[in-house]
């Protein structure tokens, strides 16, 4: 399947004639997309400036409860994300800024599973009072950078589609 | 309606205007103030309504500061924002609900602070009803103010 017949199926697909012709479906949409960065953002806050050493108050496995909540803003993007996309495949391939914020999104989700995998076990192991190691801070760091900066591209995807992809 | 006017033409406005980095860069602070603002009242918000039981709320003291900063960052690109079309968003239905509900939200936040505050060192404290209900209606204004926002966008008369 070439990237033309990808696209064109793409736009004739049930959801994006849903979005498309539904004239709500798209700012429904986007309302739900910000209150999911909003869930995504504020449980991040929590959990990565905690293995940063700072709300010290708080302990490591109980800033580690709010990861689900990260998650549920994770699928509501995600979903709504998709849906953006099918209602204008090629507007979005075009723009050079969604790639920019698919690869920050790639990076940020690899960054995810390596602490889920890796990390979140050290961090459970930590004795009371002590601080989480360099990898565990750098993981993150990286986090919290990674989703402010996709936050900033999907902002910016507008700008580029109107200043054109030149 | 002149000092509106007055507002639109000032030097800041036709700045934002004629310069489309500008403007986007404003929104893309208001998306940043935005995250940190609403995402911190709700994270606190769904603590007191029993979530994360096992949190002190003394350690929301320092995403307080972060929720605090984040407004600042909200209110100048906002303010800068309205500048450059304040004619019709002074009279739009959807701007002066994002604004009320900002500010039925942000007294909802300081009194919620209040109530909770005896307890916040105690990290296993369920709170009352009263306190819960206020802590569900500033998750409800905050949404409502993210909502209404959006769909200035959606209301301004053409051309606008």
């Amino acid at each position: 399947m070439s990237e033309t017949e990808f696209l064109a199926w793409v736009g004739q697909t049930p959801l994006s004639v849903f979005m498309v012709q539904t004239p709500i479906a798209f700012s429904v949409c986007e309302t739900l997309h910000f209150i999911g960065l909003c869930l995504l953002i504020g449980a991040l806050l929590i959990v990565d400036l905690r293995m940063l050493g700072l709300m010290r108050v708080i302990t490591l496995r109980m800033a580690l409860k709010f990861i689900p909540i990260a998650i549920i803003g994770f699928v509501i993007n995600a979903v709504t994300g998709v849906m953006f996309f099918t209602s204008n495949p090629p507007g979005y391939w075009t723009n050079w800024m969604f790639w920019v914020k698919m690869a920050l999104i790639l990076a940020a989700g690899l960054n995810a599973v390596w602490f889920a995998v890796f990390e979140e076990r050290k961090v459970l192991a930590v004795p009371q009072g002590s601080d989480v190691d360099r990898a565990t801070k750098i993981s993150a760091g990286l986090s919290l950078g990674l989703w402010l900066l996709v936050l900033l591209a999907g902002r910016l995807l507008p700008l580029t589609q109107t200043l054109g992809n030149g | 309606m002149e000092a509106l006017a007055s507002l639109e033409n000032s030097a800041v406005a036709q700045f934002i205007l004629g310069y489309t980095w500008a403007f986007y860069g404003l929104l893309a602070v208001h998306a940043f103030g935005m995250a940190g603002v609403v995402g911190g009242s709700i994270m606190l918000s769904l603590r007191v309504l029993g979530f994360a039981v096992g949190v002190p709320v003394a350690g929301f003291e320092f995403l307080k500061r972060v929720a605090a900063w984040s407004f600042v960052a909200n209110a100048g690109s906002g303010i800068l924002l309205y500048f450059t079309n304040a004619k019709a968003l002074t009279v739009l239905w959807t701007f002066q609900i994002k604004m009320a509900s900002i500010l039925l939200g942000g007294i909802l936040l300081w009194v919620l602070w209040r109530q909770i505050s005896p307890y916040k060192a105690d990290a296993d404290h369920r709170y009352d009803g009263k306190a819960k209900a206020v802590a569900a209606a500033t998750i409800f204004f905050w949404i409502a103010a993210i909502v209404s926002g959006r769909y200035i966008a959606y209301t301004l008369p053409v051309g606008f």
